[in-house]
């Protein structure tokens, strides 16, 4: 197993609308009671990666909080173990500056004294199960300069729009990496993690800046691609991209069938999150709930299909939800309606008893509205 | 370090009555209310009261519970200024011995709590549930200038008889007591939660200490010899839930009065006095496309395909399709296989029910059942 630098990367991940207002994707709940950022930590930890660094884009608050002080639950020991936020302040309001670059030169002292010999870097709006120990293998035994991780895919005319895919050689260096404005269905898109020597990052640190301070890891990759060796490794699990509402919608829901989430989910590979010391949830008399999750401390008097349901939600009697993804602390009245809805945290819906969005177009019910 | 009011917990016993459950666990350790342990009431209590050192005294089977319980960071302590303290029994000079009785623990460990030079000590035991704030306790004591304060709480007059009864004035002063009395002259039962002043306390173990027939019991020995001496003593009236679930069928009953709401407020909806416990690496619960629940409570990690009905489940446990578990206990990690029903039964952790197995369906008693 090698000591391996684990960088998590929250500057590229999109806007959920109102949902990421005021936190970050990284922070967004997720399937009751996970944090996205949850899932690209635990892929470290069962890799074997105990140094992380969380590359933080903006309103960190939330994020703070979610992984405590020095994140002890991620940790398997917390001496040997540790956890950086890694901040950009000085370019943290100004959007061609603050990239993750930019974080990295902010940082540096991070990276030049950690100790490990690789480093991988991951994004947080992408959902996998990835053993990172096997990408550095992988480069290791190409003699690669960086690695890239990516997924073949059958549907990229109408998907993955706007992500990176791989113009690769026979033996899997990459040629080229291009937008796919879907033209093609068959594609090898990046997943975005990226492994590379540590001595290499320092490298293309310094580079990149030289050539210009507004590229990003992306723009110096693009360009590098001539002049390096990288290497590509094909992941062949479970996969989903989130970066729109949509595609939380579409993905949360996707995982209400249950070959689905036995394939992200199982306990050789756990998923670490926080506790909130929650008590069972709780079901009352004729109660009908079908194919979702409910999280803890919930109390159900209404029916719930479909959806998945946070911490500490109250939904009462005759109360409909389906098709729905219901954030923690949310309290449903009585006889309230909702289908093709996120609920964000702490809100309440009292009065108005028909919230009917759609798949292409669902309603979002900001974070405290009272409605 | 110095400290106001250290507690001791007493978890050393068995348990005898609840059959195979305490085989291998002490009773501490057994499970309650769909995702805690009995210890999991009077640790979080103390956490609660701002209790900072715990010495918790085990010797049955206590590798499980000394395991759990390790130096008290699922209920939030640090460790380092405040901890929970195991306190086995061991060899000292003088030689050494079992615990033999509840004022004997003490006894052995009056070394322990001179460490912290306390002025009082609260003796509490590790079989009850409950939600107490011993800071309330305290003040009482302290109010009174007392040398002891027992806690009592008023059972039914017909209850009385298994009880160890306070008789008092009209201002709580305890004026006698009496165990299982045939004759109660009064309603108030000894809870077994002590706050003694800590001079008096060492002078009346060490006192009993010597005296070689005795069975070093508080209720039977410390108490009545304080009273004897006309020490101050005082009742201070519990109201609330208390239960202390000694047997299967009381321990069964337990759990179904969480279904109802009752004083015992699991969900803190008081939103003051949280349960702490152990959190598990599991999913939120999922609760399938044919699947029915009404009237229970069901913790994360759980699957459910069947049907649950008045019925309490814990974490990671599946009940497949066409299964039926009817008023009835899961304990962790179960598997209830398709077409089985279960009728007033406790179902042991990581037990496997066979398909098609009926259960108790005559109900006429609870039982407990394992693999």
């Amino acid at each position: 197993m090698e000591k391996i630098l684990g960088l998590i990367n929250l500057h590229n991940s999109s806007a959920l609308d109102t949902l990421t207002s005021r936190r970050p994707l990284a922070s967004t709940g997720f399937l009751g009671r996970y944090a996205f950022i949850d899932i690209a930590l635990s892929n470290l930890i069962n890799s074997g990666i105990s140094e992380i660094g969380i590359m933080i884009k903006d309103k960190p608050r939330s994020l703070f909080r979610h992984l405590g002080f020095g994140g002890n639950q991620w940790s398997q020991n917390y001496k040997t173990g540790q956890m950086v936020l890694m901040y950009n302040e000085i370019h943290s309001k100004n959007s061609m500056y603050n990239h993750d670059i930019n974080n990295m030169i902010e940082n540096i002292w991070f990276i030049k004294n950690s100790l490990s010999e690789y480093v991988v870097i991951t994004p947080v709006h992408i959902i996998d199960r990835l053993n990172y120990q096997d990408v550095v293998k992988d480069h290791i035994s190409k003699n690669a300069d960086i690695t890239v991780v990516y997924a073949k895919v059958e549907n990229a005319k109408d998907n993955y729009i706007g992500t990176s895919y791989l113009k690769l050689d026979k033996n899997n260096r990459i040629i080229r990496i291009s937008e796919n404005k879907g033209s093609e269905n068959e594609r090898n898109i990046s997943l975005e993690t990226i492994v590379m020597n540590r001595k290499t990052l320092l490298e293309i640190i310094d580079k990149s800046s030289k050539i210009s301070s507004f590229f990003s890891m992306k723009d110096i990759l693009q360009y590098l691609c001539g002049t390096l060796y990288i290497n590509a490794y094909e992941y062949k699990g479970y996969v989903r991209f989130i970066d729109s509402v949509q595609s939380y919608l579409s993905v949360s829901l996707e995982l209400l069938e249950p070959k689905n989430f036995q394939e992200l989910f199982s306990s050789d590979w756990p998923v670490y999150t926080r506790t909130y010391d929650t008590p069972p949830a709780k079901y009352y008399e004729s109660t009908k709930v079908s194919k979702s999750f409910i999280a803890n401390g919930s109390m159900i008097k209404g029916t719930i299909k479909n959806s998945v349901i946070g911490r500490d939600v109250i939904v009462e009697k005759g109360a409909i939800i389906e098709n729905s993804i219901v954030l923690s602390h949310v309290r449903i009245s009585n006889d309230t309606h909702l289908n093709y809805v996120v609920v964000d945290k702490e809100a309440e819906i009292l009065t108005i008893k028909n919230l009917i969005g759609s798949k292409q177009d669902p309603l979002i019910v900001k974070q405290e509205d009272v409605i | 370090m110095k400290k106001e009011i250290i507690a001791m917990l007493l978890a050393g016993g068995k348990g005898t009555r609840l059959l195979s459950l305490t085989k291998k666990t002490a009773k501490p350790a057994v499970f309650f209310g769909g995702k805690y342990r009995i210890i999991d009431f009077p640790l979080s209590n103390c956490t609660n009261s701002g209790i900072d050192i715990v010495g918790v005294l085990t010797q049955y089977e206590s590798i499980q519970l000394n395991d759990y319980i390790g130096t008290g960071s699922k209920w939030g302590y640090d460790g380092n200024r405040s901890k929970t303290v195991i306190l086995p029994p061991r060899q000292k000079e003088e030689g050494s011995s079992w615990y033999n009785g509840t004022a004997d623990a003490i006894y052995h460990n009056l070394d322990f709590i001179e460490e912290y030079k306390p002025q009082y000590v609260l003796i509490l035991s590790g079989d009850h549930i409950y939600k107490m704030d011993y800071a309330k306790m305290l003040d009482y004591h302290k109010k009174l200038g007392a040398d002891c304060t027992i806690a009592v709480i008023n059972v039914l007059l017909s209850e009385a008889n298994r009880f160890g009864i306070m008789n008092c004035d009209e201002d709580m002063k305890i004026t006698s007591f009496e165990e299982k009395p045939e004759k109660p002259q009064s309603t108030l039962a000894s809870m077994g939660i002590y706050i003694f002043s800590y001079d008096k306390l060492k002078k009346y173990l060490e006192e009993d200490g010597k005296i070689l027939r005795s069975e070093h019991d508080f209720g039977k020995h410390i108490i009545p010899k304080m009273l004897d001496n006309k020490e101050k003593m005082y009742a201070y009236l519990f109201e609330g839930y208390w239960k202390d679930v000694g047997t299967i069928e009381s321990l069964w009953q337990a759990n179904m009065d969480l279904l109802k709401d009752n004083d015992l407020d699991i969900f803190n909806r008081q939103g003051n006095w949280k349960i702490y416990s152990e959190d598990t690496f599991s999913l939120p619960q999922y609760i399938g496309v044919n699947a029915s629940v009404e009237n229970s409570l069901i913790n994360q990690g759980t699957i459910v395909y069947g049907k649950v009905k008045d019925s309490v489940v814990f974490g990671n446990s599946i009940i497949e399709e066409g299964a039926e578990v009817l008023e009835s206990v899961i304990f962790p990690g179960c598997t209830i296989k398709k077409g089985s029903k279960i009728y007033k039964t406790i179902v042991e952790s990581e037990t496997t029910i066979k398909e098609n197995s009926v259960i108790n369906l005559d109900g006429k008693q609870i039982i407990l059942i394992n693999s």
